[in-house]
């Protein structure tokens, strides 16, 4: 049998189903960096965090019966989409959406700015500067750029106008842009 | 779903920047898998809590029945074979072969053969008794007669009336002493006969020929559920209902909705059918000692639930059905006494659907976007065969409770409600209830 990352990954999910406690805790071992800098750039608070992630893998593993492996990158995907909704559902109902402006502004064509050069930045940097933007600029830009998500599924997913969405991002990708330079400068 | 090509319009940075971040990792928060492990280990109890309280809900009323019975069992019940022996035995001086019969063995058939046969046990306990001492046996009938109507000091006087009426008229025989005899010689006993005719009917069985029984019970019958993936309904064509115009947030009906909202997941459909309570009242004919033909009215509540979709976005629909329905039935005593009945039962039932409800939320993204709640109705009959194993225990002279479990076919009535008799035809239900004696 071909021993390879595809395999094995199918094999740990099968034990998983099975009540396999050191399975469990391989699953973990594996992904809780990467989820853990999933969810953090969704949620703040250290505590909120925490609790987030433990509730997140409670319920990856008790609904991982109902979980069919489909492939390299299914596992993880699934387990991402559990973190981001368990983010979600703690801060949703409370999302404050800046609103400096009227709310359906057109984007800014006008005064177009340099693409931000990020291929020096260290990924650190980046994570930190996105969860500095406000509440509603982050989510909506997490949603749109590492969940690919379109701006019509945010809109349902926050309960917001698709026009709100759009201008959210665009406001997060200025504001970021923005961050970038600073910190290139200093 | 890879929308990297939809977003080719998007700036080169944000492009660049999701790849950077793809594979970034973050510092895990301390002791997590602790809670973690510690947490999951609690949540296995829970399930078992579930079938704790199952059993609980089953073992009370269950074991209430149970406590009944075995409360009867042992209670001083001048009804038992034991206490028949204990009865009031006056010493006279008659041939212990004489035998009294005070009931009206012309009014029913076969209850002669089940009186001499109980005598004749006692008569076999009685051996050792002294020869001189001369016995007969008043039958429980008339001693709780005598014991309730009369006062006590009458009882000798009863005694040696009917005492009296024997030696006239037999001696040294098994002589059958007709009720007749007695009323001739004691008018008032008579009257009192009539008044109290259930104290005369055939102790030895619970209901007798002609009689009319009238039964109050309970039917319990299993559930089932099931789980699938995927969109589903419980009445076809209710909930994928066209696009509801109106909502500012999306231009598609809730249920699209829902299904768009769930695109890359793996959406279920959970159908749950619970317990139908059916309830009814009946009343039975004995048309001879063994066979009775029984029919009445029921009373059905179905309710079952449907969930569709994914946690974050899904429908959820209760249906509730009520019918009323007529059974008919045949019973047929295997066994009985004067304390337990064993019989079969088989019959049908035809029911119809008087009402019902379909209630559906929608809920989408966590939050419940829509409500929907409408009449359903079902023309069609409802038709299913039943057969069952029944026992009986008779508590008083005319109360009795009895137990029958059984297996009850539901066909399919073609009609496009789904409800548990079409997913589960062949059901094993539980009923239980009282019977009274009318006679």
């Amino acid at each position: 049998m071909i021993y390879n990352n595809k395999n094995k990954e199918f094999e740990l999910v099968e034990l998983i189903k099975k009540n396999d406690s050191r399975a469990m805790k391989e699953l973990y071992c594996r992904y809780i960096g990467y989820l853990t800098a999933v969810c953090s750039r969704y949620i703040i608070c250290e505590d909120n965090l925490r609790d987030i992630l433990q509730d997140s893998f409670i319920k990856i593993f008790t609904s991982i019966e109902n979980f069919e492996y489909r492939g390299a990158g299914s596992l993880k995907a699934w387990m991402t989409k559990i973190v981001v909704n368990e983010a979600l559902k703690s801060f949703k109902k409370d999302i404050k959406f800046d609103f400096v402006q009227v709310e359906w502004e057109l984007p800014d064509v006008s005064a177009e700015e340099e693409e931000p050069e990020i291929e020096d930045l260290p990924p650190e940097v980046i994570q930190k500067l996105i969860r500095q933007l406000p509440e509603g600029y982050r989510t909506v830009f997490n949603l749109y750029v590492f969940e690919n998500k379109s701006h019509k599924e945010i809109a349902t997913i926050l309960g917001i106008k698709e026009n709100t969405s759009a201008s959210q991002f665009h406001k997060a990708k200025k504001m970021l842009a923005q961050k970038i330079n600073e910190y290139k400068k200093a | 779903m890879n929308t990297r090509k939809l977003k080719s319009m998007e700036e080169k940075w944000i492009h660049n920047l999701r790849k950077k971040m793809e594979s970034h990792n973050e510092p895990e928060p301390m002791g997590l898998w602790d809670d973690i492990a510690t947490e999951l280990n609690k949540k296995k109890p829970t399930y078992l809590h579930r079938n704790y309280k199952k059993i609980i809900l089953w073992g009370l009323p269950t074991s209430g029945v149970a406590a009944l019975v075995i409360l009867f069992l042992f209670s001083k019940n001048p009804v038992t074979l034991h206490n028949l022996e204990e009865l009031n035995i006056i010493p006279t001086a008659i041939n212990q072969k004489e035998r009294l019969l005070t009931k009206p063995y012309n009014k029913t058939r076969g209850t002669l053969k089940n009186t001499l046969a109980y005598h004749k046990v006692i008569s076999a306990n009685k051996k050792q008794a002294n020869a001189n001492e001369k016995s007969f046996l008043i039958s429980a009938n008339t001693q709780s007669y005598a014991e309730n109507e009369r006062p006590k000091s009458s009882n000798d006087n009863y005694l040696q009336d009917t005492i009296i009426t024997n030696q006239t008229t037999t001696s040294g025989k098994n002589k059958i002493e007709k009720p007749a005899s007695i009323d001739r010689k004691n008018n008032k006993l008579k009257g009192e006969e009539s008044k109290h005719k259930s104290l005369y009917r055939n102790k030895n069985t619970f209901s007798n020929r002609g009689e009319l029984v009238v039964s109050l019970y309970n039917s319990t019958l299993s559930k089932t559920s099931e789980e699938n993936s995927g969109y589903g309904e419980l009445i076809q064509g209710a909930t994928l209902i066209n696009p509801i115009r109106g909502n500012e947030v999306t231009e598609f009906g809730y249920v699209e909705n829902i299904i768009f909202s769930n695109i890359e997941k793996t959406s279920q459909t959970k159908r749950e059918h619970k317990q139908p309570i059916k309830t009814g009242i009946s009343i039975r004919y004995q048309l001879n000692e063994k066979i009775s033909i029984e029919s009445g009215l029921t009373y059905s509540y179905l309710s079952s639930t449907l969930f569709a979709g994914t946690e974050q976005s899904f429908y959820k629909t209760e249906q509730s059905l009520q019918y009323i329905g007529i059974p008919l039935k045949f019973n047929y005593d295997i066994w009985k006494n004067k304390r337990w009945n064993l019989y079969v039962s088989t019959g049908s039932l035809t029911e119809k659907c008087i009402s019902g409800n379909y209630h559906t939320d929608y809920v989408l993204d966590y939050k419940l976007v829509a409500k929907e709640s409408k009449k359903i109705k079902e023309d069609e009959l409802q038709w299913s065969i039943n057969g069952s194993l029944g026992v009986q225990a008779n508590l008083l002279d005319n109360v009795a409770l009895f137990a029958e479990p059984g297996l009850s076919y539901y066909f399919d009535n073609k009609s496009n409600i789904e409800t548990i008799y079409k997913t589960k035809p062949l059901n094993f239900n539980f009923m239980v209830g009282l019977r009274f004696n009318l006679n």
